[in-house]
């Protein structure tokens, strides 16, 4: 048999040959690759299998009907209230994916952050498609992530969670600042969610993003985010939330899970280790300790914060185009004694139309001299409730709060402002909102989770919660301190901006409290930003905004003029169209009022004013006057052609502009005039913001009953529609009264009466002085004289009581 | 006093007011009671209605004419033509016809309907827009026979509950009587422009629109005056007092006007009950009111003085009826001459002198700017008391047409133009008529300019610019 040896030697040299070869292209890179492959889809795919039973759908019923949850008509600021009804309207439930975390029944799901009073039930349907009933235990606090306790358990496969050693040195050579050595190891995330009526299970690789601007690579490690499948949509077409996704490595190991595909490597924010997760199961806020300690903070809070009732004055016959504004009711913190914080707006024309401001007691308060209620040692709180009155200490300026100050009355508990509570990331971060509800003081303590950061006014970066929240809610942590508030942020210059924005529209805002659009976001406060203001108010506060009497309210800023608008045909006739963008800017002016700040600065009639700017530093543009702001308030204080009035009201856009930059602020004034052939010249002149002298609506008047008839002083806009001079002798009347004495001798509103009995009358007080003289002596009627545009005539007045 | 609206308005009023008694429903009538018979009225002292009809029929029926006038009028924002009638009377056999002002007012031709239905043209003798008369002659062929005429009565001597007729053509009804009575022969009705030189005859006979102009006739034939106004839901009616036609015909006659003295001066009676306003005293007239630059002023005379004589003459104002008489007297006076004024001031006579000037024109005159869709019209002291406190020389806007160029560009009706040009600095001033006819011709006949003109105008007081682009022609679109 020698033969066949020497065939065989050599096929053996072929096959050890092939073989090496063949060892030699598998343990090559491409080789090596080539050998994983099968193993990873064999890893993913017998993961994928391996998870099903521990993968669960929750789901979350809302009530069916939750009429009583919330008042008809009430207006739902809360963006839960609001998707909550939407749900609840159209019946729908929520799905949530969830993982399942150990044999008790555990499982883990994106925290809802939804309130537990619109919730009936909650569900979970594991992988055998059996529905078991499910309550939320524990609210996580260093991930977005709620933990639910299942009645039955059974069916449910945990997750076994190990550690990746490969991540935890890379942890620690990172901790160290050395240099990366090692690679970041390959992870996947294995979510279920669902796609149109189905669920499914998937997984997605991790990919990575690192730090730019750091030179710890490792704060947080990003991954995937919410791309693809990660998030579950329900059929009411919001993306809520997203689901937990089961993090493994490329061994098939589960080493933790995350929210959103957050991967926070030093866990700084967010925890992501499984045993690190499992320990917060009975660590982090229970549900049940939670009830409990809102219920307490209800408790406390109701005792700080009060009821106050805003009463406002009725606007003026001339102010009709906004209708009346009806009193408010607010909330406000006790933040001393005497002192309630307002998270709340106050406009400045709110504020000057303050009549009265009423704050009800609770039952620690006291009025001047007693006690509200006779504290018996074991008696239940009983609500007495006693009023005080108050009044507006002023608005802050940055931020949208004002305070008010009681007089007679010291309240007993009140809410230390220098406790120094922190807002971080992830975290629940507790939030307070005291509003009137069903008749009485409700408060309202729920949580919110500021998951990232936003970019405010000026480039400034604040956290953002997930969820809107109230507006001018108090924000605590979680052990109660005081942490921040959620307010609205005022901007610089706000109602200025708004003004020339919106125009005459803006006479039409009437309700107290509105925030018209354009005005600054919400964002959360700080208690370390705050503070300081409420600790120095004088600083802080918005000098413009305060309340004022009857008759300073009446009073405005003038420049003095009277204007039109112009328009695009006029500026091209008059060569005015560069310098008013083609007629859209520009107030044309018809009337300049003698001793007025126009008149000192120079403005003539036929000159156009282009913009005002007002000087102080955060206003870096000027305010183009634009053309459709002569429109003027819709009032109905026009008149009529056969009328006497001819008189225009004061009350237009610039007067009311001027208001809102607030008395004595420096301004400039750009305006252009044709003083000769030369053509149209630009000016521009600095002046400060003055107060209008009185006018029609500010006058002096007086009302004499009897002989029904009201008549003011002459005031400049007056004498010069009626061209008077300034000390010419008259009276106008602004009201008679039907069927009275002034009626029969047929005088009518626009009208001056001149002269009484023969001798001039030159003000109110003088035509007071002589009726009250004339009704002295024996007559029963004076004789006057009355002007209606330049004609005189005469009449008696009887004077009978 | 304030006439704010005019009396007649006050009239509507009053009329509306007295409306529901006037139509009480069905109330049954009551028996007579059984007295005994009253005695009998002789024959020759009954009224025999038909009588009275047959009378005035006779004697003034055929001289009643039916006026069809064609105007020209500037009241839609352009020069429109338009016909209208009413009525008049003959009054001389030669062809005189007595209308009203406001029915031949503007007329570029007459047409009058004859009692032999001939139709007969004829042309303005003369106007009176403040008495609102009009006297017309009709254009006869030379060999016409003499027409018959009306006579007319003495006003004075009418009283009221005498029966009279209307004559005249109600809606155009041609030539219709209707029969009443003297409600107030002696009726004041506050128009503080116009209308003030005379009191009015009252009467319940029909006057309706289409009467205007005819004659109002006593049982005897005569014409006791013209019929000029009325309340049509009240059916009353006011006549002017022939006596007062009677003057005004022979002035029209003479001048073709009537010339009157200004003096400027707002009389009120003594006892005024309009406004309850009383001053003690059995002479004298109340001075309301002295115009801005008029003679009066210039004479030192204020409001609240008490006019006692007037060139020797004691004027007497102490009921509002006698007002009309004395504003005529003054209106009287003869012009630039001198008169004595004696007046009381808080319980003081003084004397001063009056220089009156001539009234001048009542109404300014109109002018059509075709082609930018408006027509103007002089503003009047008079007319436009209103305007003229803003601007005392110089044209406002009479009406806009719409749809028109100056409707788009924003110009409203009473807007006063100030100037008009192309660009500022060459804008040119607005003062007369003549101003504008003369500007507007210009700038119509200039077929390679640019079709928009610049406008300065006065609203309310305070002066605006406006661009007026004309580019469109609104005739051709008709």
């Amino acid at each position: 048999m020698k033969k066949t040896s020497r065939v065989s030697n050599r096929y053996r040299l072929a096959q050890l040959v092939l073989c090496i070869l063949l060892a030699g292209l598998l343990l090559s890179p491409a080789g090596c690759l080539w050998l994983r492959q099968p193993k990873e889809a064999l890893a993913r795919g017998r993961v994928l299998d391996g998870v099903r039973a521990s993968m669960v759908r929750a789901r979350v019923y809302f009530k069916r009907d939750i009429a009583n949850e919330f008042g008809s008509g009430e207006q739902e600021v809360s963006f839960q209230e609001r998707l909550a009804r939407r749900m609840v309207e159209r019946k729908v439930s929520l799905d949530l994916g969830g993982v399942v975390l150990d044999y008790h029944g555990h499982v883990l799901i994106a925290d809802p952050e939804t309130e537990l009073r619109l919730i009936d039930r909650i569900e979970v349907i594991g992988s055998d498609g059996r529905a078991r009933r499910a309550r939320l235990l524990t609210i996580l606090k260093k991930m977005d992530a709620a933990v639910l306790e299942v009645s039955d358990p059974l069916g449910l496969q945990p997750i076994a969670f190990t550690d990746s050693k490969e991540l935890e040195e890379l942890i620690a050579s990172a901790a160290s600042k050395a240099p990366m050595k090692k690679n970041l190891p390959p992870l996947q995330l294995i979510s279920i969610y669902r796609s149109g009526r189905d669920w499914h299970i998937s997984s997605s690789p991790l990919t990575s993003s690192f730090r730019y601007d750091s030179a710890d690579p490792f704060p947080e490690y990003f991954l995937g985010a919410t791309s693809g499948g990660i998030s579950a949509e329900l059929s009411t077409g919001e993306s809520m939330g997203v689901v937990p996704s089961l993090i493994a490595d490329q061994d098939g190991n589960f080493i933790g899970l995350t929210i959103r595909g957050i991967l926070d490597l030093k866990q700084k924010y967010r925890i992501w280790k499984g045993r690190d997760i499992l320990d917060a199961i009975t660590g982090d806020l229970r549900a049940d300790d939670f009830r409990n300690s809102r219920q307490a903070l209800k408790n406390k809070y109701s005792q700080l914060y009060h009821q106050v009732k805003i009463y406002y004055r009725q606007p003026s016959e001339e102010e009709y185009g906004r209708g009346p504004l009806p009193e408010r009711i607010v909330h406000g913190l006790a933040i001393d004694p005497v002192t309630l914080l307002v998270p709340l707006e106050m406009s400045r024309r709110e504020a000057k139309q303050i009549e009265s401001i009423e704050v009800q007691l609770n039952g620690e308060d006291e009025l001047s001299g007693r006690s509200v209620t006779a504290k018996a040692a074991d008696a239940p709180p009983a609500p007495k409730s006693e009023t005080c009155s108050a009044e507006l200490l002023g608005a802050y300026r940055d931020f949208a709060a004002f305070v008010i100050r009681v007089k007679d009355a010291r309240f007993g508990k009140w809410l230390d402002l220098d406790s120094q509570g922190e807002i971080s990331r992830v975290v629940p971060v507790q939030t307070v909102h005291v509003r009137r509800r069903f008749g009485r003081k409700e408060v309202k303590v729920w949580y919110a989770r500021c998951l990232r950061e936003t970019k405010g006014y000026g480039d400034a970066v604040h956290l953002e919660p997930s969820l809107p929240i109230f507006a001018g809610s108090l924000l605590l942590d979680l052990d109660g301190r005081l942490a921040g508030f959620y307010l609205r942020q005022r901007l610089p210059a706000e109602e200025q901006r708004i003004m020339a924005r919106l125009g005459p529209e803006y006479y039409s805002l009437g309700q107290p409290g509105y925030v018209p659009s354009g005005s600054g976001m919400m964002r959360i406060f700080g208690i370390d930003e705050i503070a300081p203001a409420l600790h120095r108010p004088d600083d802080a506060f918005d000098p413009n905004i305060r309340p004022m009497t009857k008759t300073q309210a009446k009073r405005r800023m003038w420049l003095g003029i009277e204007y039109v608008g112009l328009n695009r045909e006029l500026a091209k006739r008059v060569d005015l169209e560069p310098l008013t963008k083609d007629g859209s800017v520009g107030l044309v002016v018809s009337a300049v009022y003698q001793g007025s700040p126009a008149a000192d600065m120079g403005i003539r009639p036929g000159d156009v004013l282009l913009s005002i700017k007002d000087t102080s530093p955060e206003r870096k543009y000027p305010t183009e006057l634009r053309s459709s702001l002569a429109a003027g308030p819709r009032g109905r204080y026009g008149f009529s052609a056969a009328g006497a009035k001819v008189w225009r009201s004061r009350r237009n856009f610039l007067t009311e502009f001027l208001a809102a930059i607030g008395q004595n602020r420096p301004i400039e004034v750009s305006f252009c005039s044709r003083r000769d052939a030369d053509g149209w010249k630009l000016f521009t002149k600095t002046v400060k913001v003055q107060q209008a002298p009185l006018d029609y609506d500010s006058a002096e008047k007086y009302r004499d009953r009897p002989i029904g008839l009201t008549v003011r002083d002459l005031t400049y806009e007056v004498r010069q529609a009626l061209k008077m001079s300034p000390d010419a002798p008259g009276v106008v009347v602004s009201k008679i009264e039907e069927g009275t004495p002034a009626a029969v001798a047929k005088i009518s509103e626009g009208e001056l009466i001149t002269r009484i009995n023969s001798v001039d009358v030159t003000s109110v007080d003088d035509f007071e002085d002589k009726i009250t003289a004339a009704r002295q002596t024996e007559l029963d009627t004076v004789n006057i004289e009355i002007l209606r545009l330049g004609k005189t005539r005469v009449a008696d007045l009887s004077l009978s009581e | 006093m304030a006439t704010k609206k005019s009396s007649v308005v006050t009239i509507v009023l009053l009329s509306l007011f007295f409306w529901g008694p006037a139509f009480s429903a069905d109330v049954p009538a009551e028996q007579p009671s059984a007295g005994p018979e009253p005695p009998a009225v002789p024959a020759k002292d009954r009224l025999d209605f038909e009588q009275i009809i047959a009378t005035a029929k006779k004697r003034v029926f055929p001289a009643l004419v039916f006026v069809k006038p064609i105007r020209e009028e500037f009241g839609s924002g352009e020069k429109r033509r338009a016909e209208i009638f009413g009525s008049g009377v003959i009054i001389s056999p030669d062809g005189l016809v007595v209308t009203n002002h406001h029915v031949a007012e503007k007329a570029v031709e007459i047409n009058c309907v004859l009692y032999n239905k001939e139709q007969v043209k004829a042309e303005i003798v003369g106007l009176d827009k403040e008495t609102d008369l009009a006297l017309l002659r009709l254009k006869l062929p030379k060999d016409a026979p003499a027409l018959p005429f009306g006579e007319f009565a003495d006003s004075d001597k009418v009283t009221e509950g005498q029966f009279v007729m209307a004559l005249g053509s109600p809606f155009g009804f041609k030539r219709s009587i209707s029969l009443g009575i003297i409600m107030n022969a002696d009726r004041y009705l506050g128009f503080e422009s116009l209308h003030k030189y005379n009191t009015w005859i009252q009467t319940d006979a029909i006057i309706n629109p289409g009467n205007s102009g005819g004659p109002l006739v006593n049982t005897e034939g005569k014409i006791v005056g013209i019929n000029t106004l009325s309340v049509m839901i009240g059916g009353l009616g006011f006549s002017i007092p022939s006596n007062v036609v009677k003057d005004i015909v022979r002035r029209l006659q003479q001048d073709g006007k009537v010339v009157r003295a200004w003096t400027g001066l707002r009389l009120q009676a003594l006892k005024d009950f309009n406004s309850n306003t009383f001053i003690e005293g059995d002479s004298g007239v109340l001075i309301a009111g002295v115009e801005d630059n008029s003679p009066a002023q210039l004479a030192g005379l204020q409001a609240g003085d008490v006019l006692l004589t007037v060139g020797g003459i004691e004027y007497v104002g102490k009921y509002v009826e006698q007002l009309p008489k004395l504003y005529w007297q003054l209106a009287d006076i003869p012009p630039d001459r001198e008169i004595d004024i004696t007046y009381r001031r808080r319980d003081q006579i003084a004397y001063t002198k009056l220089s009156l000037t001539l009234k001048g024109k009542f109404e300014g005159e109109d002018f059509d700017c075709r082609r930018w869709n408006m027509t103007v019209k002089e503003i009047s002291k008079f007319a436009n008391p209103d305007l003229h406190f803003y601007q005392q020389k110089g044209l406002f806007v009479r009406a806009v047409r719409y749809p028109g160029n100056a409707a788009k560009a924003g110009i409203r009706r009473n807007d006063i133009i100030l100037k008009i040009g192309d660009t500022l600095g060459q804008m040119k001033q607005i003062d007369t008529l003549s101003d504008i006819e003369k500007i507007y011709q210009q700038i119509i006949a200039d077929e390679d300019r640019e079709k928009k003109v610049l406008l300065e105008v006065l609203r309310k007081g305070l002066p605006r610019l406006i661009v007026l682009d004309y580019r469109k022609d609104y005739d051709e679109e008709d």
